[in-house]
């Protein structure tokens, strides 16, 4: 349905490159998890597919249809849902309507109830009409990850979810990625730092540095790479 | 320019009985007239709010624009076109000056130093003054105020309070729901809450927040010119007429903390009944004064101004 390719992606920021010519696929429902080391340019290939910063060169298509120069609230409506680091929910806003706000660029008739991520995540539930602000971490990332699924994207682009999350939250977490991809056919794209979850539920490993593709492998073949570990992802 | 302080004129027409029975009545007109000149500053402040919160940028022309508007429905008004219908264009010149000063002026200075915007908004304000002055001229004229402004009878008191004050005070309470009912029950609220709390993050869910600012700006210069054809009829139109309101006005936005649209209307109200006390009783030469005492206490007490939130706003 929704296969992502990003080819030859390079960004400045001034003089500094932040990404080097990235070329990868995301295949149609599955998790790409996109690894590396701080400054490595994560963040800077998520906020770069999503029209956030402005590449230089390259390309980002969705089933062949290019992304790339579409302003950033243009690229939502193509089915490209962006969460971004740091979680982004709207403290300032309550939860239902931070979930809400997920849809609106959707024509009425067109918008999915709210209560499809009750469902999905049902500590919400009791939370609804609750600032975002009041939230705890994991429910935040709960909210922020809900709110993208509202737009019914074809492709999630997830910023480093399991930051400051307890263990435990994060694994429940990962598991749900895991069962939305295959259940809704989603096509997710993961940055993580927290390597061992993220390779355990990807199918597929990018591994940057300094702004280049060093590896891009089967997940459990990078997984079971000991020199690659050593060199690039520390564990 | 913005010196020349036209002082609201306080209530002439007090009914003189004996002792204390004078005294409530003379209290009672200055609350009613304060109330009226509260509720025009109001409007003033609901204008700077919108555009403050949506922008983080204080509209200094703000004043000036609901001149502008004003002057356009005085010149319908003396083509003999209806009160109504001149009103209807002076908002809509109003959203529309709005709209065209955020896209072509402001949005170069959005996101950038606030003093740029200061200026800017400034310079904005100098050059439409001149601008209604080469059109129309610099002499005041009169406005039209529709209903009667001759104050309404009770038992065998004549308030200082008119029909006129009546639908001022309604309109703004009016204006007031109207933008209540618009940030808490539709889509176009949510999105413009959005919009100002977080640009970045609405527009990664899709939210257009470019045309989304421009309806904030276009929205508040139609309260401001609202403001302009309330005002008008107590104070003489010129093209300087608005820089008292607007200094009134701005002391209300601060004293409601420039967050909350109930803030600005409840500081409007201070502010009107503070200016009309200090005028009734101190004189009429002191409420400039006076508006400026009231912002030194309230930022004292209250830096963040009475009716924000306390807890700090996270970036």
């Amino acid at each position: 349905m929704a296969q992502l390719e990003v080819d030859g992606l390079s960004v400045d920021y001034g003089a500094v490159t932040a990404l080097d010519d990235v070329s990868l696929v995301a295949a149609t429902g599955e998790i790409t998890t996109v690894l590396g080391a701080n400054g490595a340019g994560k963040t800077t290939l998520l906020r770069a597919i999503s029209g956030l910063v402005r590449a230089r060169v390259g390309s980002v298509r969705l089933d062949g249809h290019e992304l790339s120069r579409l302003p950033v609230e243009e690229v939502v409506r193509r089915g490209v849902a962006h969460v971004p680091e740091g979680r982004g929910v709207i403290e300032e806003l309550t939860v239902d309507d931070n979930l809400r706000l997920g849809a609106l660029w959707r024509r009425r008739g067109e918008r999915p109830p709210v209560s499809e991520i009750f469902e999905l995540f049902p500590l919400l539930a009791e939370r609804h009409r609750r600032l975002a602000a009041t939230l705890s971490g994991g429910e935040r990332q709960a909210l922020a990850i809900g709110r993208a699924l509202m737009a019914r994207p074809q492709v999630l682009l997830l910023d480093e979810p399991s930051l400051g999350l307890a263990p435990l939250v994060t694994a429940q977490l990962m598991s749900r990625l895991a069962a939305l991809s295959t259940s809704q056919g989603l096509t997710v794209l993961l940055v993580e730092q927290n390597v061992r979850t993220a390779l355990s539920i990807a199918s597929r490993a990018v591994v940057l540095n300094l702004g280049h593709v060093v590896v891009d492998d089967r997940a459990d073949i990078v997984a079971a790479d000991a020199d690659l570990r050593r060199h690039f992802l520390g564990f | 320019m913005i010196v020349p302080i036209s002082s609201p004129p306080t209530p002439t027409f007090v009914v003189t009985s004996s002792g204390s029975e004078a005294a409530v009545s003379r209290f009672l007109d200055l609350t009613l007239g304060g109330v009226t000149y509260g509720a025009i500053y109001a409007a003033v402040a609901l204008a700077l709010v919108l555009i403050w919160r949506a922008t983080r940028i204080l509209n200094f022309a703000q004043g000036a624009m609901a001149m502008f508007s004003t002057y356009i429905a005085s010149s319908l008004v003396e083509r003999h076109v209806s009160y109504w219908v001149a009103l209807v264009v002076a908002l809509a010149s109003g959203a529309l000056i709005g709209a065209v000063v955020e896209r072509v002026v402001v949005r170069p200075v959005e996101r950038r130093p606030p003093l740029n915007a200061v200026i800017v908004t400034l310079g904005l304000l100098v050059a439409i003054e001149a601008l209604a002055g080469i059109i129309w001229g610099g002499s005041l004229r009169s406005f039209p105020s529709y209903f009667s402004q001759v104050g309404l009878v009770v038992g065998r008191t004549r308030l200082a309070f008119s029909h006129f004050d009546v639908y001022v005070v309604c309109a703004v309470i009016v204006v007031l729901l109207g933008f209540v009912i618009l940030f808490r029950f539709t889509d176009v609220g949510l999105r413009m809450r959005a919009s100002a709390f977080s640009p970045e993050v609405s527009r990664l869910l899709g939210v257009r927040v470019g045309r989304t600012l421009t309806l904030g700006w276009a929205l508040a210069s139609m309260v401001g010119a609202l403001a302009g054809v309330l005002a008008a009829p107590k104070l003489f139109l010129g093209p300087n007429f608005m820089d008292a309101v607007f200094i009134y006005g701005f002391t209300a936005a601060v004293i409601g903390g420039l967050e909350s649209p109930l803030g600005a209307v409840i500081g409007g109200i201070v502010t009107g009944l503070s200016l009309s006390y200090v005028g009734g009783y101190l004189g009429s030469s002191l409420d400039a004064l006076g508006a400026l005492v009231i912002v030194m206490i309230v930022l004292m007490v209250r830096p963040r101004g009475i009716f924000t939130p306390i807890a700090e706003r996270r970036v």
